[in-house]
């Protein structure tokens, strides 16, 4: 039953679904003596949260121990938040109703730089200390984990424990550690779990800088660097098979079927290619087997085969047929999340899109070959074209584009092409074209490279709409340079910005990743306020042979593999593809023995 | 095989739209292993429709799904696979029947719904105000609709209004283009009684059809099938 409390605020509120619980599948376990409570922690609203994986995969493995439970909580929408504030009603978790503040664990998910105001604003609707340095004893555990823990420094101050790395072994570790440590202070916990491999205490550690103000180095009392942690191989147990079904539309809403972890293709500015290595395919009858199992304890319509790039599992034209046959006559379709610019991928999106032909989305990431090479994306004008006329005679009527603007080299030349190679898509197919700007990553071969200005990126966008403006076969987005501005100074932060992220957040910010709610003039004077200058993160060249903030937080990738491929890309020369061709030595295999695990071996 | 069902519905699925609500029983049917039957057409979607929406918040004890299976089935097998994949007690069927012949939707036969409206206030004032809008000749109201501001008299919308203690019961019209909210009723009889009517909570209790005689729909089935 929903609390009267809470129940009085829903008929008030936007979506109250969001705030409601009770969905099928849902695992309740009520508080009992020894048990041990997590509440997952999202920083965004329920439908986005309810949509990653991550989140499933954690809830799933936790819940399976009879000594703990996870519960999830979301970030209130702000109509919800402020009821809940003027009611002194405190953040709570959705299966027990339980106030977070009496969770033994609070676990974020921290997946995007401009969701750190939401952290903070979730703990403070919690009524739980932000800083770490202020819990007391009584105060459940912060921790966190996903893909910005590699770079956690500007966050540093406010989490108790970092998981680095896939956390689905950890997490049940961290809570074993905690459980032998019951009795213990906070301190001495924190203590034992800094011995674990792949957690991050950061109190443990103290960043000191040079004169200049340049970042010099981390020391302290726990192990250096930290390593990231990994599943060897994946199978049936790393499948949710019976997630949470939501009762309202999320933005993916669908069984989410990992087909594989890892991608070794290469791109120098992603990040997620990077961290996430080797490359580790789940057998295909494992994928078979769960998909059904998963229709049936959830009833969904839908089947996703994710990664971050599907069409690359080896047994891909073996499986994809198969899995739509036995689901068809279910009523459930199959979705491919992510293609591959070339013909191949194209016919099996026909394959799994019979019923609702609607559009491709294709991403080239840059217009002109040259910077392509530059990137390290190994494809061609020609596998475009050739794509989207294939894509035509399959009955698609659109096409939807990617590209990255402002990537390292990247002059008007290159954009010149860009504007060209558009041009001769929608002579194929209607096209979105839609263009992000550049965000250096930590832990890639672009991490020492500046961002263009945000004055430099509108140029540039002006440009290209500009350019657009008169085909009517182009329809033209692009997303908010001061946006991919700030995302750049978190991801390549330190822990100084950490007073930023608090000062930004008492003049109301939240929700920054929402065009609606984000405000570049608040987060300006939160640092004006702060006296650090955001441009000195985000476009500013670092020195190769200078030390990185986040150094100590270890992927496994070797910085020397991140050099040469910086040069490589300089002299735009190719690197394969480790999982079809050669080891190209990034250092992750040997240092946690690992090795890419393929079903068969991947066809350049 | 047709059917129509009866489902009670509260807590979280109370606060979900109709099209939510739809589709919260596409995905019972498909883990209840029930193959519903497909519209034929360009875009086929499922015949499952829920007879009337519910209001965000109204707690329902009489959720009337009107659906096709593509294949005959058992009704008591039907109503164990159904029981067993409800996933917790939100969400319960209460009673069903086949339906054969020509019979029109459900959603276009039903006339008058009922409904109990548990008031947060005092018991005092529930009668009161029971009272005084029985005593009214006339309760005009206007109400917008998609297209235009309709003047209608509440008097001619309510069919049953009784009051035990704080809980008000009623019998509001649910024809087409005179659905009756119990919402709308509250602050017609607010406005009447001249004071305020708050409601905790609102049940609807059962849905009818017929004019002058009403008959729940599964009676009304019952009685046709002779
Ligand atoms: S060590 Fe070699 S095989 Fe392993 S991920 Fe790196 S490049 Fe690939």
């Amino acid at each position: 039953m929903i609390p009267a409390e809470i129940s009085a605020l829903l008929t008030k509120v936007y979506k109250p679904s969001r705030y409601a619980g009770g969905e099928v599948n849902m695992v309740m376990k009520p508080p009992a003596p020894g048990l041990l409570r997590v509440a997952l922690a999202f920083p965004d609203v329920y439908e986005v949260g309810m949509s990653h994986l991550g989140l499933k995969i954690l809830y799933k493995v936790i819940n399976e121990q009879s000594d703990f439970a996870a519960e999830r909580v979301f970030a209130p929408w702000p109509d919800m938040g402020d009821l809940m504030r003027d009611a002194g009603l405190q953040l709570y978790g959705l299966e027990t109703y339980t106030p977070l503040c009496q969770f033994d664990v609070v676990g974020f998910t921290l997946q995007y730089e401009l969701s750190y105001t939401n952290i903070l604003y979730m703990l403070d609707l919690a009524g739980i200390p932000m800083r770490a340095s202020q819990r007391s004893e009584s105060d459940p555990l912060i921790i966190a984990g996903g893909p910005c823990a590699f770079n956690v420094e500007p966050m540093a101050d406010y989490f108790d424990c970092v998981a680095l790395g896939e956390g689905e072994e950890v997490i049940l570790e961290l809570l074993a550690c905690l459980k032998a440590n019951q009795g213990a202070g906070r301190a001495e916990k924190l203590a034992a779990l800094s011995q674990i491999e792949g957690l991050y205490v950061p109190s443990l550690y103290e960043a000191s800088y040079n004169d200049d103000g340049s970042f010099a180095r981390i020391t302290g009392k726990g192990p250096l660097p930290i390593e990231k942690r990994l599943i060897k191989e994946l199978g049936d147990s790393h499948i949710p098979i019976d997630p949470v079904v939501p009762y309202i539309d999320v933005v993916h809403d669908r069984v989410m079927l990992e087909a594989f972890r890892g991608c070794t293709r290469g791109c120098r500015f992603c990040q997620a290619g990077m961290i996430y290595r080797p490359v580790r395919e789940t057998p295909p009858e494992v994928l078979l087997s769960a998909a059904q199992r998963a229709i049936a304890s959830t009833g969904y319509e839908e089947v996703a085969l994710t990664s971050l790039s599907t069409m690359d599992y080896s047994a891909i034209g073996e499986l994809l047929p198969v899995l739509v046959e036995s689901l068809s006559c279910q009523g459930v379709n199959v979705s491919l999340p992510s293609l591959r610019v070339d013909s191949f991928s194209v016919q099996m999106a026909a394959e799994v899109v019979k019923m609702r032909k609607s559009g491709l989305t294709l991403a080239p990431e840059a217009g002109s070959q040259r910077l392509r090479d530059v990137i390290n994306k190994q494809v061609t004008a020609q596998d475009l074209l050739t794509a989207l006329q294939g894509a035509r005679q399959l009955g698609f009527k659109s096409a939807k584009l990617y590209f990255m603007i402002g990537l390292p080299t990247e002059t008007y030349d290159d954009l010149a092409e860009l504007v060209q190679l558009v041009e001769q898509a929608a002579r194929i197919l209607p096209v979105t074209v839609s263009t992000s700007s550049f965000v250096p990553k930590s832990h890639t071969p672009f991490q020492w490279e500046p961002q263009f200005s945000i004055y430099e990126l509108e140029q540039r966008q002006s440009y290209l709409k500009s350019a657009f403006r008169r085909n009517r076969q182009v329809k033209y987005n692009y997303h908010e340079a001061g946006v991919s501005f700030f995302e750049a100074v978190f991801s390549k932060g330190d822990r100084r910005l950490g007073a930023v992220i608090e000062e930004a957040y008492r003049r109301g910010c939240k929700f920054d990743g929402w065009s609606e709610y984000f405000d570049y003039t608040k987060w300006q004077d939160a640092f004006m306020s702060a006296g650090i200058d955001p441009t000195y993160y985000a476009n500013r060249r670092i020195p190769q042979e200078s030390p990185l903030p986040w150094d100590h937080l270890s992927a496994g990738l070797d910085k020397g593999f991140l050099k040469r491929e910086w040069q490589l890309a300089l002299l735009g020369r190719p690197t394969l593809d480790c999982s079809m061709d050669l080891c190209s030595a990034c250092g992750v295999c040997p240092g946690l023995t690992v090795m890419p695990h393929t079903v068969r071996r991947r066809q350049a | 095989m047709r059917l129509w069902l009866k489902f009670s519905r509260r807590d979280s699925l109370s606060f979900i739209s109709h099209l939510d609500a739809h589709r919260a029983y596409y995905r019972l049917f498909r883990r209840a292993g029930l193959p519903l039957a497909y519209s034929q057409g360009f875009n086929p979607h499922p015949v499952l429709s829920l007879a009337s929406p519910l209001p965000l918040g109204f707690i329902s004890r009489a959720d009337y799904l009107d659906v096709e299976l593509s294949q005959d089935m058992d009704l008591v097998e039907i109503s164990d696979r159904i029981r067993s994949s409800s996933g917790g007690d939100a969400l319960r069927l209460l009673d069903g029947t086949a339906i054969e012949g020509r019979v029109k939707a459900l959603a276009g036969m039903l006339s008058f719904a009922r409904y109990s409206i548990e008031l947060a206030g005092d018991e005092v004032r529930a009668t009161q105000a029971c009272q005084a809008f029985s005593a009214a000749e006339v309760a005009l109201f206007t109400k917008q609709t998609k297209s235009r501001v309709l003047q209608l008299d509440a008097k001619e919308l309510v069919r049953e209004l009784t009051c035990h203690e704080n809980v008000i019961n009623a019998v509001l019209s649910l024809g087409e283009s005179r659905v009756f909210r119990p919402d709308e009723l509250l602050a017609v009889m607010a406005d009447v009684a001249g004071c305020r009517l708050d409601s905790r909570s609102i049940t609807r209790e059962e849905l009818y059809i017929g004019d002058n005689t009403l008959h729940t729909p599964l009676e009304w089935a019952k009685l046709e099938r002779g």
